[in-house]
This record gives C-alpha cells, sequence and structure tokens, in this order.
C-alpha cells in the first residue's frame, strides 16, 4: 500500500505521458512550421486562413506570412543567363527554356504564358479565391462607401473620387534575363523569327486548361459558368503589353499582385449590393465583350458600373494605374466566409501588372503586406 | 508521510516555476509586440536592405523596393573616414555608439541624434555612402531655375520606395530619387535660395548634410 503524498505507478506513468505528449506535439508543431517541404506558398496559405478565422480585432497580431516569388525567365545552357533584375534577391526561381528558331520556340511562349497564368492562379488560390477577408483594415469609408459611388454615378461617372484603399500582396514577380532578350532579338533580326512578341497573356489564359480540372484559367477566374467573377482584358493596347519590349532593363518586370477592398458597414438589404453581387456576371460578360471600353469609354463604362460598380472601381483604378499595359484583372466582389465578429464584403482582385513602384504605389494606397 | 507531502510539493513548485516562467515569457512577447513594433518594421527594412547588399556581387547593382517606414530617416556611417558628400567632409560625431568603429547603416526614427536611443542599426562590410536627391522648380526676378537637393540621408516615404544600391570594391553606394517637388523661392541666392515646400522635406536639411545644384534656368 503506497504511503500518502508518495507518486503512485499510475501517477508517475500519466506524468511522463503528459510530458512526452507535449513534447510530442510541441515537436509536431515546429516540424510543421520548420518543414522545409512546405513551401512559401503552402506557408502563405497557412497565414492567410489563421488572418481570415481569427476574429477581426486580432488580425493585426497575425502576420501574413507571404514570400514574394520571384521567377527568372531565361535560356538554357548559356553561361550567365541569371535575370540582373533578380540581383541581391532571395527566393529566386529560374526557368530555362530552349531557343533557336525551331518548334522550340513555340513551347518557350507556352511555358512563358503558362508561368504566368499558373503564377496567377496560384496567387488566387493563396489568397483564398477572394472568399477571405486577409486584411486587417479596410480601405475608404466603410459605412458609405456604396453610397458614395452611387452618389457619384448620379453625379458624374469619375470614380476616381470615390476614396477606396485597396491593400495588397505581391505574390509573384516575373523577370526576362539579358540572355533571353538577346535570343530574341538575334532570332528577329536573323530569322524575323522573334518568340517575344507572340505572347499573348489574355488568350493563353481564356483558352488553355488548367491541370486535369478541365477549365480554363479564365474559366476558373470567372467561377465556371461565369458566376461571381469578372474578368477585364484591355486588349486595345496590347501593342504596349508588358513583353513589347525588347529591351532588357532593371523595371522589366512583371507582377502579379493580389489586391483587396472592403465594403463592410452596407445594408445587407441595400438594393446597391444586392444589384452588385447579383449583377456581377453580367457586369463580367460586358467587360469581356468589350474589354476597351471599359477603361477609355465613359459611357461604356457606366453599363458596367450599373452592375459593378465596386468591383469595376477596383478594377478601373489598377487600369487607370497601368494604361500602358495589357492588363489583365480577375476580380470577385461578394460576402466574405471569413470573419466572424460581423459580416464582410468587398471586392478582391489578382492583377498582373508590370512592376513599377509608383503604379503598384498607386493600386495599395491601402498598404502591402508579406515579404517582398 | 512528511517525506510523500515533500514530494507533492515539490512537484507542484516545479510545476508553478514552470507556469510562471512560461506566463512571463508570454507576457514579454505581448508586451514586445506592442511596444516594439516600429522598432521591428525598421530591423525588418535594415535587414532586408543588408541581407540585399550582401548578396549583391562586387561590380553589381540593382534597385530593390522596399517598403517605406515613414518618420524614419535612413543614413551611414563609415568605418573609418568620415562620410564625405560632394566632396565636403563630414563629421562622424552623431554617430551611434552602437556601430563602434565599424561601418553601418542606421534607421532612426524622427531624428539622427535618436539613432542610439530609437534606431536601428546593422553594419556592412566596406565603406558606404547614402544619397537623398530632390529635384525641384522655383523662380525669381532672373527665372525659374530647376535645382537638385543631394542629402547624406534618405527620409523614408509612405509606400514602396525604389532604393538603388550599387556595390564595388568594398564601397556601398545607396541612393534615393525623390523625384520631382515642389518649393519656394525665399532669396536671391540662385543656390540656395529655393525652400522646399513639402513639410517632411524640410526635415532633409535640418538632419542631414546637404549640397545643391543649379541642373538649369528657363
Amino acid at each position: 500500500m503506497n504511503k500518502k503524498g508518495e507518486l503512485s505507478s499510475t501517477a508517475l506513468v500519466t506524468i511522463i505521458l503528459a510530458v512526452v505528449g507535449f513534447i510530442l506535439v510541441g515537436l509536431a508543431l515546429y516540424n510543421i512550421f520548420k518543414d522545409d517541404s512546405l513551401t512559401d506558398r503552402d506557408l502563405c496559405r497557412l497565414s492567410v486562413l489563421s488572418r481570415a478565422t481569427v476574429p477581426s480585432a486580432g488580425t493585426q497580431f497575425v502576420p501574413l506570412n507571404c514570400q514574394t516569388e520571384k521567377i527568372c525567365i531565361t535560356v538554357k545552357g548559356e553561361k550567365n543567363n541569371d535575370c540582373k533584375q533578380f540581383a541581391g534577391e532571395k527566393n529566386v526561381r529560374k526557368v530555362e527554356l530552349k531557343v533557336d528558331g525551331s518548334l522550340n520556340d513555340a513551347r518557350a511562349v507556352d511555358t512563358i504564358q503558362r508561368e504566368v497564368a499558373n503564377a496567377m492562379y496560384d496567387c488566387w488560390l493563396m489568397t483564398g479565391q477572394g472568399k477571405l477577408d486577409i486584411f486587417s483594415k479596410g480601405g475608404g469609408d466603410p459605412v458609405n462607401f456604396a453610397e458614395n459611388i452611387l452618389r457619384e454615378i448620379s453625379d458624374s461617372i469619375d470614380l476616381k473620387k470615390v476614396v477606396v484603399k485597396p491593400s495588397c500582396i505581391v505574390c509573384s514577380r516575373v523577370a526576362f534575363s539579358d540572355s533571353l532578350y538577346e535570343a530574341d532579338r538575334k532570332l528577329e533580326t536573323e530569322k524575323n523569327s522573334g518568340f517575344l512578341k507572340n505572347i499573348d497573356f489574355n488568350n493563353f489564359m481564356s483558352t488553355q486548361l488548367v491541370g486535369n480540372t478541365g477549365k480554363t484559367y479564365t474559366s476558373i477566374f470567372t467561377g465556371g459558368s461565369g458566376a461571381g467573377y469578372s474578368a477585364i482584358a484591355q486588349k486595345e493596347v496590347s501593342e504596349n503589353k508588358p513583353l513589347g519590349s525588347t529591351e532588357a532593363s532593371s523595371s522589366s518586370q512583371l507582377a502579379i499582385i493580389f489586391a483587396q477592398i472592403k465594403v463592410s458597414g452596407v445594408d445587407p438589404t441595400n438594393q446597391f449590393w444586392n444589384t452588385l453581387k447579383a449583377g456581377g456576371i453580367a457586369g463580367g460578360i460586358a467587360a469581356v465583350s468589350s474589354p476597351g471600353s471599359i477603361f477609355s469609354l465613359p459611357v461604356a463604362l457606366f453599363k458596367v458600373i450599373t452592375v459593378g460598380a465596386v468591383s469595376t472601381y477596383l478594377a478601373y483604378d489598377s487600369e487607370a494605374a497601368t494604361k500602358e499595359n495589357q492588363a489583365i484583372s480577375h476580380y470577385v466582389c461578394g460576402d466574405f466566409e471569413s470573419q466572424n465578429s460581423e459580416q464582410q464584403r468587398g471586392c478582391s482582385l489578382v492583377k498582373l501588372m508590370n512592376w513599377n513602384v509608383n503604379d503598384v504605389n498607386s493600386l495599395c494606397t491601402g498598404g502591402i503586406e508579406g515579404n517582398l | 508521510m512528511r517525506k510523500g507531502m515533500e514530494t507533492n510539493e515539490f512537484l507542484g513548485f516545479i510545476i508553478a516555476i514552470i507556469g510562471i516562467v512560461l506566463l512571463g515569457l508570454f507576457g514579454f512577447k505581448l508586451y514586445g509586440f506592442f511596444v516594439d513594433q516600429d522598432m521591428k518594421n525598421a530591423k525588418a527594412f535594415v535587414d532586408d536592405l543588408t541581407g540585399k547588399i550582401d548578396l549583391l556581387k562586387d561590380g553589381e547593382n540593382n534597385t530593390f523596393a522596399l517598403r517605406g517606414r515613414p518618420g524614419w530617416i535612413l543614413v551611414g556611417w563609415n568605418k573609418e573616414k568620415p562620410i564625405a558628400l560632394e566632396g565636403e567632409v563630414i563629421s562622424k560625431d552623431r554617430k551611434p555608439q552602437k556601430c563602434f568603429e565599424n561601418s553601418c547603416i542606421c534607421l532612426c526614427e524622427g531624428s539622427i541624434s535618436k539613432c542610439q536611443e530609437v534606431g536601428y542599426c546593422k553594419n556592412v562590410d566596406g565603406d558606404v555612402n547614402l544619397l537623398g536627391q530632390i529635384t525641384y522648380t522655383g523662380g525669381n526676378s532672373e527665372g525659374v531655375y530647376t535645382s537638385r537637393l543631394n542629402s547624406s540621408c534618405i527620409i523614408h516615404e509612405n509606400g514602396l520606395m525604389d532604393i538603388f544600391v550599387s556595390k564595388k570594391n568594398d564601397f556601398v553606394f545607396i541612393s534615393y530619387d525623390y523625384g520631382q517637388r515642389e518649393s519656394e523661392w525665399v532669396s536671391e541666392n540662385k543656390v540656395n535660395g529655393a525652400k522646399l515646400r513639402d513639410g517632411p522635406y524640410n526635415k532633409l536639411e535640418n538632419e542631414c548634410f546637404i549640397s545643391r545644384e543649379i541642373l538649369g534656368r528657363s
């Protein structure tokens, strides 16, 4: 019989098991967050989910662990084929292409387009497909946001007057090496068969399938049947598409940026918001069918505003910031599925744009999170 | 019996100590999070910048987009030689003690003189030189001048900042171009007559060593 106060063997075993259990759980958690097999994308997705599921007051205490991926597209076999744009940068992934004026060039163009499309797709998945509220602060005056837009529509269609501050994550940056530009220039000069001029991201994303999903990139971004998502392809300025220039410079980079605005506080029964939600598809179709008109013709813009002012604003503003680009924007407006304190709604956008600090600052007036 | 009680008390004591230590650590972390966020941001900036400098090979240069920390000033000191700006030798008497005798880059809150207390510094190999440039125009009776102000430090702006870094022969050059700013003409002096109108940039004149040059007249 045990003496009083003396540890029984059962208690001792329990304590030991508890201690060992704690250690194992601790090690498991440590390994999860330190595991090299977890990619930066996984870590970012985890942090996005964490951010989206904590109460809104706590979002600022959960950092977004998103690292901008740098993709260097270059020529295979060249001795010095680094992207000088990424000199001094970490987290650079090199994509080597074979270009020689043969069929390989078509494959190279396909690879470039696929890399960019996949980067946009990853960005879209990683950030919650526009369903998660991941930024701690919304832009502008959320309560009067929709009303402001309605007022603006009635006064004029100058959406720039509405103060909205999108917050952003720079998901990826894509750069092209000097050797790639040089190879293109050489082929263009000798055989009139430069390959960079054949790059058309808009066309690629609307025709190519994503893995085994059986859907095109655009189809997935637009929610299959077009439900919710909208796409803008500004083809009228395709002459000035990001790869249009064959001159390499430190700024010759593309960026894939996720931006989000919040419009919390809008009355759920608000006619405007209901129209916006229901009309997102029509707006998207209108946008796709007449892409240029969104940007250049205010009258055409008006018809889109009536079905998606908030989303159009976000896309419009980003288009305005990069008017010289062949800009692709995929965006969604709707209720966020995260956040339990109050129902939040807003618009999210994944955008391909030239990497230019002024343009990025113009778009991301609410701030940029993540590690650049 | 007494011995058994002691065993229980001892276990309880150990668990209590562990609990208190964990609670203390948690409180410390929480306190640090609230209090030192600005300093953490400053640390992130300097670590990021020096990391990129380290990765640059000799002879390379690049422009890095870094998140600005408004209200903070980027400044650098050399190991032995005082920093020279436009040929003028600048005293190193404000060098924070935490840099010791090394070359260092510091991000200081509000004022360079507060670098020791509210600034984050990191040593760099070789010599370092910082240059902030503002181009501005101002006119007097003789015409409108386009001038350029060169400063030995860089006042942070909101949003991303394009920081140019070059590295050659153990010499690190860091520069930032503020672009075109408005100015007003306050005297007839062609070089020093223009004063920057933007409030935050006036600080350059107070905090940093500056030089001016006339770029053109129209």
